[in-house]
């Protein structure tokens, strides 16, 4: 990982020849948090009275942030932070996000990810598409997309 | 995209994402184990962390606490679907 700043992004996605480029979780400090089907976090702030007096806030730059990227770039094998589940909107170009399940025996378990060797297992290579580890499933995101 | 999930992205023209995270019962196992792999392997997997994660995970226990031993739930309230 390098130190750059945006500028640096945009002039190289105006060059013919321009660097392929990376950044991302850039804070949105001022976003607002939105009640989604998904968000049990979000019913625990909003309608939980244990929290009154003990609040922090909702900690918004950690669950609301954007990214950029110039094309070709490629973020290899890992898994969010945290246990988070995310959700991306894509506001402009592309991505092609690519989805691991579980390959064994051809079920789709999940609970195949909780396995201590999942990510300590021989096979294993950020940069190599499973190995075999799991089933691979690829989906195109564009503008007015969500994950 | 459900916690503990690989993946991986490509980005084939220039793009601008906005993005968030969230927890969910329906998969807080997949967060336990998301939870466990990270701090096992760490930046192997993971390109970042969020210690502001706890707090919100301390706000989920509060809710189940409140609402099933104190039953301190609305049970007309939308947020019951949630648990």
């Amino acid at each position: 990982m390098r130190q750059g700043t945006l500028e640096q992004i945009y002039t190289s996605s105006q060059l013919r020849d321009g660097k392929v480029l990376n950044a991302l979780a850039f804070p949105f400090l001022f976003s607002s948090a939105f009640n989604d089907p998904f968000s049990t976090d979000f019913v625990a702030y909003m309608n939980n009275p244990l929290s009154e007096g003990t609040s922090l806030g909702i900690p918004t730059p950690d669950i609301r942030w954007g990214l950029c990227a110039t094309k070709g770039a490629w973020h290899g094998f890992h898994t969010d932070s945290d246990g988070f589940g995310t959700f991306i909107d894509v506001k402009v170009g592309k991505k092609w996000w690519i989805i691991a399940r579980p390959a064994k025996d051809g079920m789709a378990d999940v609970t195949n990810f909780a396995g201590i060797k999942t990510f300590l297992n021989e096979k294993f290579d950020a940069g190599l598409p499973g190995n075999g580890l799991w089933i691979l499933e690829a989906v195109l995101l564009e503008p007015s997309t969500r994950l | 995209m459900r916690p503990n999930t690989p993946h991986a992205v490509f980005t084939p023209e220039d793009a601008i994402c906005h993005g968030g995270h969230y927890y969910a019962a329906s998969t807080m196992s997949d967060t336990f184990y998301g939870i466990v792999h990270s701090f096992v392997v760490d930046k192997l997997i993971a390109n970042i962390q969020h210690q502001n994660s706890r707090r919100m995970i301390r706000k989920i226990i509060d809710l189940y606490y409140s609402a099933f031993i104190l039953k301190n739930v609305d049970d007309d309230s939308e947020s019951i679907a949630v648990y």
